[in-house]
């Protein structure tokens, strides 16, 4: 039946246009972007270990294990956080840069006859898509990132001061993983 | 006569002259260097002294602020004194012979530069007690010899702390991420 943009895909039942918008509207990501997500929590989780050895003298082999714990949680956590984050911004930013990618879309096929006016803007859609979920998905690390180590060096190095290595350690990460991810929850009002 | 009285004069001249000798000093000044964790800094200035006539007189030095103490006789011709006896004493140490004394000065009136002692042998020690006694100044009582001894300051720790100006970087770049999100919302 025509061109086969229409046929119904045979696993889900749905349309490609149908598949798109319901990808644009979940919260589940891509493995490409968990990968993305988890390796970076797991970087940023994994930074203030090398703080709490150097500057605050944690012995590194007595403390692997609690390192190991704490940083596994906060990886989880900020993953958590990530994925959040960039929902928000994602539609957000697709009805920013709608109007460019449109531009793009239409001057990149604006002379080829073949393609129709349907498969137009299901590429505009999909393209749309996939900007902003780059974007977003960027955006949400750059942010969470921020926030996390303003929050670690804030609580380790002035709140906790004067608390154990070991107690400032379990705070500062815990309390910095914790609000992000208990913030990103939070229902957006428009 | 009269050569034999000028003769007489000229030696009681050379006699003076040797008794009192020119005398010059080369100086070893010594500072505490870092005071991040002090509560006080310490000076010592170890000198060796070079009369024409060989002596090697006892010698009492003047500081700045009026006070004068004895030096103390490290080895041959080489003396040591420590800086600021204007400053409570804080301990006396024996070095085998002779006594040494020290003083220690608190950071906030710890500077650097050069500091001008006055040194007097047995003679102007007491001629120093005599203007002390009378009321008159200290500085009008001639000196053996005037040294120099050039002190550094300490290092008394970093400007701004590292802490606090990693804590306003990542703050700054935490703000702007908060307020472009905000935007991005709005």
């Amino acid at each position: 039946m025509g061109s086969g943009k229409q046929q119904k895909v045979q696993s889900s039942g749905f349309t490609k246009e149908e598949e798109l918008l319901l990808q644009d509207f979940s919260r589940n990501v891509t493995t490409k972007s968990a990968t993305i997500f988890y390796g970076n929590a797991f970087i940023v989780s994994a930074l203030p270990i090398w703080l709490f050895w150097r500057i605050h003298n944690m012995d590194l082999l007595p403390s692997s294990i609690l390192f190991v714990l704490v940083t596994a949680a906060s990886t989880y956590l900020m993953a958590t956080a990530y994925k959040n984050i960039k929902f928000q911004l994602k539609h957000k930013i697709a009805a920013r840069r709608e109007e460019a990618v449109t531009r793009e879309v239409n001057r990149q096929l604006g002379d080829d006859k073949k393609v129709t006016r349907k498969e137009k803007d299901e590429r505009i859609l999909w393209k749309k898509n996939e900007v902003a979920d780059y974007e977003a998905t960027t955006y949400s690390i750059f942010y969470n990132n921020a926030i996390y180590l303003a929050i670690i060096i804030f609580i380790s190095f002035f709140l906790l001061k004067n608390a154990t290595p070991f107690v400032n350690y379990i705070f500062s990460i815990g309390i910095a993983s914790g609000v992000l991810a208990l913030f990103s929850t939070s229902a957006q009002t428009n | 006569m009269y050569r034999q009285m000028l003769a007489l004069c000229l030696v009681a001249v050379v006699c003076a002259t040797g008794a009192q000798g020119s005398c010059k000093a080369t100086i070893n000044a010594f500072s505490t260097q870092d005071a991040t964790i002090l509560t006080q800094l310490a000076y010592v200035a170890e000198f060796t002294l070079q009369c024409s006539n060989s002596a090697q007189p006892s010698l009492f030095a003047e500081f700045p602020c009026g006070k004068v103490v004895p030096v103390a006789k490290v080895g041959d011709s080489k003396y040591q004194v420590s800086k600021s006896p204007c400053a409570s004493m804080s301990r006396r140490v024996h070095i085998g012979c002779p006594l040494q004394v020290s003083w220690v000065e608190d950071i906030k009136q710890g500077s650097s530069g050069n500091v001008q002692v006055r040194l007097f042998d047995e003679d102007g020690y007491a001629g120093v007690r005599k203007a002390q006694r009378d009321g008159d100044k200290v500085s009008s009582v001639k000196s053996l010899l005037d040294i120099t001894v050039p002190t550094k300051g300490a290092y008394k720790g970093p400007w701004i702390k590292a802490e606090l100006l990693a804590a306003f970087l990542v703050g700054g770049v935490a703000y702007f991420a908060f307020t472009t999100k905000s935007k991005v919302q709005s």
